[in-house]
């Protein structure tokens, strides 16, 4: 007695395989525009995250413990904000503080070489960096005046925060208020 | 001997074909709504930044004085386009021409009291998107108190 051998034909592999390769970049496609989304998402609120952050830490530190705003020489103490009532901006990339106890503290950025992120950091009688390793800081300047001798200085500060192509511009304004 | 061809049936292929297309039109439906979606989230979170970005310069303005900040709108609700990165108290309606990355973000100041002694603020950012007006509003309170 004869075994009758059943199999697929060439054809009928052919016309599988076509499908098959029709399919699977379809799924792969789809996978890959939905995960890249994803990643934009999650990088733009991570970069608002660690810029709210870094507002929220200058503001607390600049408006409610800076005293004055002093020069490069941390030992000389004489207030550098000049007084103005119509501000024209000259920025600075880092700013010397000397806070309500009479101890100084710098702000400014930390430049690193790629990959390593540029990073915000204060050094005071420590080494403090306001952001994480995940988002980069460009543009990081200060720019300090005042309306009346003897008045409150107010600080402008403006960085850019960035992560994965994403990057959100910050600015803002703060009055010291224990001058 | 008769020889048998076994092959598909029209209706076989017919189900087969309708199958494969619903698989691909879905996909590509998903898709598009994943990438609307996800762009809709993205401006959102910018429109957040943006209205953020607002309430902060408004705080400003009210630390240096709330007799200056007041005087913007004594008596009545007033709303302010600020498109730029500082408040003009003299822009009242936005331009288009000098939208903010394409977004429109104005306050609206609403004096309680007499004199007055709170400000309700409301802060508002504007995009389109396909057609759709899209929004993200945030609502604060400045007190005379507060420090």
């Amino acid at each position: 007695m004869g075994t009758v051998r059943k199999s697929f034909t060439f054809i009928e592999l052919v016309v599988t395989i076509g499908i098959v390769a029709f399919i699977v970049p379809a799924i792969f496609g789809v996978s890959y525009v939905i995960f890249r989304q994803q990643i934009i998402l999650n990088s733009m609120m991570e970069v608002k995250r660690q810029g709210d952050n870094i507002a929220q830490a200058v503001k607390t530190s600049l408006s409610t413990n800076a005293r004055k705003i002093i020069g490069a020489d941390l030992n000389n103490d004489v207030d550098i904000c000049p007084v103005i009532t119509t501000p024209t901006p000259t920025f600075f990339p880092k700013l010397y503080v000397e806070d309500s106890v009479g101890n100084n503290y710098s702000l400014g950025l930390e430049t690193n070489p790629e990959p390593t992120p540029n990073r915000i950091a204060s050094l005071g009688a420590s080494l403090t960096y306001l952001t994480n390793q995940d988002v980069s800081i460009s543009n990081f300047a200060f720019s300090c005046y005042k309306s009346t001798l003897g008045g409150a200085s107010v600080v402008t500060t403006k960085y850019t925060v960035s992560k994965n192509g994403q990057s959100l511009d910050y600015r803002l304004k703060v009055r010291l208020n224990t001058y | 001997m008769n020889k048998k061809n076994k092959a598909f049936t029209l209706v076989e292929v017919l189900v087969f074909t309708v199958i494969l297309t619903l698989f691909f039109v879905s996909a590509v439906s998903i898709t598009t709504m994943t990438i609307k979606q996800a762009e809709i989230n993205k401006n959102k979170i910018i429109a957040t930044h943006y209205a953020d970005e607002l309430l902060s310069m408004l705080q400003s303005e009210r630390e240096f004085g709330w007799d200056t900040f007041v005087s913007h709108a004594p008596s009545g609700s007033k709303t302010f386009c600020v498109n730029g990165d500082e408040i003009n108290w003299l822009i009242t309606t936005c331009d288009p021409q000098f939208a903010l990355n394409g977004f429109e973000r104005t306050v609206t100041l609403k004096p309680v009291g007499s004199p007055v002694s709170q400000m309700t603020v409301l802060i508002n950012v504007k995009w389109q998107e396909g057609g759709n007006t899209y929004q993200a509003p945030l609502q604060s309170v400045f007190n005379l108190w507060e420090q």
